[in-house]
């Protein structure tokens, strides 16, 4: 259908819209006419992509120079996967609707690991392994010895890509990671560097956020997008943790003696190397490194974080230019750490005094630190290494020098030398972590025309632009309208026994509040048919909890009406159990799912229909607050943008469990049943956190509730689901028809004045 | 009392303040007034009463009362001469037809079963024109259709808390009980003994879900353990173990390190299953998750126990898919006849699309097997025989027709009685070529028996009654169609009959 947004025409590829999808429409068209960034928050299964979608190409058709690319990033390959076939059917449609295709190259792109084609390196489980596999197959000295030795092996999908793939780009379409591979397989090329290289040219780009906010893979993938640019983040509720981890650093003693040990293999290595090479390398370093760099633009696999213009146009100090002299250099780096680490009690400091420290003591400047990690890269390079994961270390350790020389505000190094949890076993770990999560995005705010954040649960908006640093032009949040209430959030409170219960740390290890957890489940389960899911707060927690109630008794009751499974630490024995635990709902069977928060479930899994009729969250799931790197970042968020500590706390702990407790509802005909089991949720600054669309539906009346009364909310909403539901209830409320859609607008245009 | 042969009368019976008597007859318990006993105040039949119950032995008066299965009761007061005489006659007389009544209660369910397959139009069109039309008996009838509706019972699942009850709950779920344990829980303390309730279900269940387990019990048992030993090993090792790590428990005894080993086994077992990649995996993204979960985490045991957790509730899952498996492979052979008598019957199968191929294959088959049977005078070589049969078959190449021209062509009215037709004679012939090769005598007796009533519904039906309904000429080829079948059916019994002479 067609919708004229605001003067703009918009194909959209279904018959019926949502009245929400349709603000949300209006809401981005004028974010992109201010040329500003966005906050949206629009709960799951009501199409957020494809109105993003729909909106962004029709604005790009209409103002191409205004417009040029759609950056489109989201978490997971799955997704990415969802919203290619989001983009096709639109093209389908619009292909429909003007009988020619239009001028529009969308292009999904990956790691190596799920793109490559290569009979001996596809296939290969672990995503390290299969880039450096590639990079000895693709390295450009390795295929020059290929020129002059046949015998040497290349990529020949790499060779055919390089020696046609450029010349003749990729036709319009819409191109996902299967596509890109059975072209790559029909033609012959290498579908991730083909992917790669039209990225240049391409309308629509997806790919993963770290390709545009990790500054190590930022630099090489995501460098030269044309400024006229939206970028869109898909899920973004996380995004924060996103860029503070791409920035930060933690480095064990392990690492420092592998690097150690790194250090002394180069020296060999080294020494081998005939004078001739490294006289060549030595006059490249001296005329700088930006051109050194550019002649190796493929080779680019573990580049440096990000560094101000300035440094790579700078020639190399003097007394890292030699091989040796750097090694040295990187050995006394690493010597000092390791004096570092041997401090017994705990030391924070600033970047600042650290790098006077290390002057004071060991004479190193701060100039050369910065260039450790493109001086490392180098060298690797010059000495034609092939197992670069060998030298992973070393890396780190540049890595870490050359961070931090550069930023001296936002960061913060820790040195513990226990482990919280094991406070006997001497165990030094440096952390140097970034607290501030605008560091990271900030290339991406400055650089691209508009940003727009969006996910299900991104509440409470304004938080989002100050712990990024950005002005937005727009923050909103869209309820869910239905036609009939499909979500039934309850606040429970207190057992039967009239205990209130919480997670709350000085009671959360009282027997009778675990119990009553019990309860809650044992009772919720037996009213609730197929799948249930209960989140823990954390994964000690559950396994106390679990353990409680094997002695009590109360989980074999659990065991009379569902099957148990349970999240464990181990990848492989967590799908099986998944798939079981899928399997069980399919069957009838009926199945719990124990899971924690921030684990793998709450983040990549959802459960639709009857994969989770209900959602329990057992508690608030703060994060752990005794944490050294928790309590500095809170310290900097009160110190430079006045968030204070709880605030921001809770904000976590709400967004988590908005996050978790969203994974029931994946659509309108979808129902589900949220859960909070915690007296703490009735507050009002907790319960202000949560999503529009949850609170809208969370009445006063189920705001604390015992056990008993929550089983009879529960079954009665059950009985209201199970009611047959048609398409048609849905018309005019929840779905909107062309006509009805005209008459809204019109409604809207004689209320507003003028 | 209509007809019906009374056992029992009993006078002197006062119910509701009058007097009376009882009257039991094979169905029903009633109850007269005194000189009414033309109506019966009470008529209950033996169905609806649930049980009876009588007064205690040393009260005064001597009562009992019928409590029904709606929970309604009727009190009967014995004032006889000999109250409590008479009473355990009615009792006793009622004990028996109670019992007599829910056994035939029993056969129920198969009654029910062919009454809901008979719900089924078509296969009910049949039922009239095979069974009340006295072509063939009702029991060949039922013995091809209901094979397949009783095999599709459903498979209930595991309980899947069968193996944490508590002593206290074993009471209430077992009613029969086969083994009684002493489970001595010797790590405990010596006095402290849990009791054990075994019954058939639960021990059944025990073996479905650890195949590995019932494996060990034929090995063990009875040569080197009782079965009492070897069930109380069994629990030993599950419930005193279970929050303990193996290598703890494996180190004294070998018996709990025999059944560790054995719910090892099974695990793997599970865990080799080639995976299937489904949707609601954790895919790994490009980059990996925050790794929030600790490495070295607090307890080894309470790891172990949420492990033991999943572990259980895959095998209960398990447990009952390969049930269902089991239950499709048995399947499969025995029902292909049924199945194919399902395609045979769906109207769409007759005439457009594909020929039905079922029915072919199977005449073919038993042409072959004719062949094998006799064969020095080969009546069809297999492959002319499958050709021709499929030429044979209606919307085979015999018909040169578009097959949705053939359907358009027929006027509704003759099309639903072709269906009909054909549906009739495709069981028909199946009940003929179903009896070679002839073996004995029941068979002889029934392939005549065939031979006979295909030829009166060639005669009576086809050639009577429905050609006086035909149009038009493609319904004309149509019957040509059918009458071939019968024709090679005719040929085939023909040379039987020589054969026999």
């Amino acid at each position: 259908m067609k919708i004229n947004i605001d003067g703009l025409l918009v194909i959209f590829p279904y018959e019926y819209v949502y009245p929400e999808q349709y603000t949300y429409m209006l809401d981005l068209k004028r974010t992109l006419d201010a040329k500003g960034h966005c906050v949206l928050e629009m709960p799951c299964g009501t199409g957020k992509t494809v109105s993003l979608l729909a909106l962004i190409i029709a604005y790009h058709m209409a103002h191409p120079h205004h417009i040029q690319k759609l950056i489109y990033c989201s978490r997971t390959v799955q997704e990415i996967n969802k919203a290619m076939s989001e983009l096709k059917r639109l093209l389908d449609a619009y292909k429909s609707e003007f009988g020619s295709t239009p001028n529009v190259l969308g292009v999904a792109l990956s790691s190596r690991k799920n793109l490559c084609i290569h009979p001996m390196i596809a296939g290969n489980k672990e995503g390290k392994l299969v880039d450096t596999e590639c990079y000895k197959l693709t390295a450009s000295f390795v295929r020059e010895k290929h020129k002059a030795d046949k015998s040497t092996p290349v990529c020949q999908f790499f060779e055919e890509f390089d020696v046609k793939g450029r010349v003749d780009p990729l036709k319009p379409g819409v191109y996902d990671m299967d596509d890109l591979k059975s072209l790559g397989q029909t033609k012959g090329w290498c579908p991730y560097y083909l992917a790669r290289y039209t990225l240049g040219h391409a309308t629509v780009i997806m790919y993963s956020y770290h390709y545009l906010l990790d500054p190590k893979i930022a630099e090489i993938v995501s460098k030269g997008l044309p400024q006229q640019s939206v970028v869109v983040f898909d899920e973004a509720h996380n995004i924060d943790n996103v860029c503070i981890e791409s920035m930060s650093i933690t480095i064990g003693r392990k690492t420092l003696e592998k690097c150690t040990a790194n250090i002394n293999n180069l020296q060999a290595k080294l020494r081998e190397l005939g004078e001739e090479r490294l006289r060549q390398e030595y006059q490249r370093l001296v005329e700088g490194l930006r051109r050194a760099r550019e002649e190796r633009e493929n080779d680019i696999q573990l580049a440096n974080p990000v560094l101000p213009d300035d440094v790579l146009q700078e020639a190399l100090p003097g007394n890292m230019r030699r091989g040796e002299h750097f090694l040295l250099f990187m050995k006394r780096f690493a010597e000092y750490l390791k004096s570092r680490l041997l401090a017994r009690h705990v030391v924070s400091e600033t970047p600042k005094y650290f790098l006077q420290n290390i002057y004071s003591t060991v004479c190193i400047d701060r100039k050369p630190l910065r260039f450790c990690s493109e001086r490392l890269h180098f060298m690797l390079q010059t000495l034609q290494l092939l197992e670069l994961s060998d030298y992973s270390a070393i890396t780190k350790v540049a890595n870490f020098a050359t961070l931090v020389s550069t930023y001296t505000e936002g960061f913060s190094l820790i040195i513990e030398p226990f482990d919280n949890r094991a406070p006997t076993i001497f165990n030094p770990i440096l952390h140097f972590s970034c607290m501030d999560a605008g560091i990271a995005i900030k290339p991406v705010f400055d650089h691209y025309t508009s940003v727009i954040l969006t996910s299900a649960t991104i509440s409470p908006l304004d938080m989002y632009p100050r712990l990024l640093r950005f002005q937005p032009a727009l923050l909103s949040s869209y309820g869910i309208s239905l036609a009939r209430p499909c979500i039934c959030p309850i606040i429970v409170a207190r057992g039967n026994d009239q205990v209130s219960i919480t997670t709350k740390f000085e009671e959360r290890g009282d027997t009778a509040i675990i119990r009553n957890y019990g309860n809650v489940v044992v009772e919720l389960s037996s009213v609730i048919p197929d799948g249930i899911v209960a989140f823990f707060p954390s994964y000690e927690y559950m396994e106390q909890t679990v353990h409680e109630w094997v002695d009590q008794g109360l989980m074999s009751k659990i065991q009379r009406n569902k099957l148990v499974f349970v999240e464990t630490v181990d990848n492989a024995e967590m799908n099986m159990a998944l798939n079981n635990y899928r399997k069980a709902c399919e069957n009838g069977r009926g199945a719990l799912l124990l899971s924690v928060v921030r684990g793998k479930v709450s983040e990549g899994v959802d459960f639709d229909h009857h994969y989770g009729r209900a959602v329990i969250m057992i508690g608030i799931p703060y994060v752990y607050t005794q944490s050294r790197i928790l309590k500095a970042r809170l310290e900097f968020l009160r110190d430079n943008f006045q968030i204070r500590e709880n605030d921001f706390l809770t904000f976590d702990a709400m967004r988590n469990s908005a996050q978790c407790i969203g994974r029931a509802l994946r659509g309108k005909t979808d129902y589900g049943i949220m859960v909070f089991a915690d007296k703490r949720y009735g507050r009002s600054d907790k319960k202000g956190k949560l999503p529009k669309w949850i609170q809208e539906h969370l009445s006063d009346a189920v705001c604390s509730l015992s056990i008993e009364e929550s089983v009879h909310i529960c079954k009665r909403f059950l009985r209201q689901m199970a009611q047959p539901f048609k398409k048609e209830e849905q018309i005019g409320l929840a779905l909107l028809t062309l006509e009805q859609l005209r008459e809204r607008e019109e409604k809207r245009l004689a209320n507003e004045p003028n | 009392m209509s007809g019906e042969e009374t056992l029992l009368v009993v006078n002197n019976v006062r119910h509701k303040k009058q007097d009376g008597s009882i009257v039991m007859t094979k169905t029903r318990f009633a109850w007269f007034r005194e000189g009414y006993s033309s109506e019966m105040t009470v008529n209950l039949p033996y169905l609806s009463i649930k049980s009876h119950k009588i007064s205690k032995e040393g009260s005064s008066s001597v009562q009992m009362q019928l409590v029904l299965s709606d929970s309604s009761t009727y009190n009967f007061h014995y004032t006889g001469s000999d109250p409590k005489k008479a009473r355990s006659r009615v009792s006793e007389q009622l004990v028996q037809c109670i019992s007599k009544a829910n056994a035939v209660q029993v056969n129920n369910p198969e009654l029910e079963a062919k009454w809901r397959l008979l719900q089924d139009a078509d296969l009910y069109t049949l039922y009239k024109d095979m069974v009340v039309s006295g072509i063939i008996t009702a029991e060949e009838f039922w013995a091809n259709h209901q094979k397949s509706n009783y095999d599709q019972q459903q498979r209930s699942g595991l309980p899947s808390a069968f193996l944490v009850l508590s002593p206290s709950h074993t009471q209430c779920i077992m009613v029969t009980c086969i083994l009684h344990l002493q489970v001595d829980i010797e790590a405990v303390s010596g006095c402290n003994t849990v009791q054990y309730q075994l019954s058939t279900d639960i021990i059944e269940n025990i073996f479905r879900t650890y195949p590995t387990v019932k494996e060990k019990h034929s090995q063990l048992v009875p040569d080197k353990l009782t079965e009492e030993q070897f069930w109380v090993q069994f629990f030993q090792s599950h419930k005193f173990h279970r929050n303990r790590l193996p290598q703890s428990s494996s180190g004294g005894q070998s018996s709990s390190s025999m059944f560790h080993e054995c719910i090892e086994q099974d695990i793997t077992a599970i865990k080799d299953k080639p995976k299937t990649d489904d949707g609601l995996l954790i895919h790994e993204s490009d980059a990996p998750l925050e790794d929030v979960i600790l490495e070295d985490s607090v307890l080894k045991v309470d790891k172990e126990l949420l492990q033991r957790c999943n572990q259980h509730s895959a095998l209960v899952l398990n447990a009952i898919r390969s049930d269902e498996a089991a239950g499709n492979a048995s399947q499969t052979p025995e029902n292909r006849n049924g199945s194919s008598l399902q395609l045979a019957i769906g109207p769409a199968h007759m005439i457009a699309d594909t020929p039905p191929t079922d029915l072919v294959s199977l005449a073919s088959h038993y042409l072959y097997t004719a062949s094998q049977e006799s064969q020095q005078t080969p009546v069809l070589l297999p492959s002319q025989a499958q050709s021709a049969s499929k030429h044979l078959m209606v919307g085979g190449s015999l018909v040169n027709m578009d097959s949705s021209a053939a359907v358009s062509s027929i006027s509704p009215s003759s099309f639903e009685s072709l269906c009909r037709y054909q549906r009739s004679l495709g069981e028909l012939l199946r009940h003929f070529w179903a009896c070679f090769p002839v073996v004995n005598q029941q068979l002889e007796q029934k392939v005549h028996r065939m031979a006979q009533c295909i030829q009166d519904f060639r005669d009576k039906q086809l050639l009577n009654e429905f050609k006086l309904q035909l149009t038009s000429d493609s319904e004309e080829k149509l019957l040509g169609q059918l009458l071939l079948l019968i024709d090679a059916a005719m040929d085939r019994y023909h040379d039987w009959m020589s054969k026999q002479r």
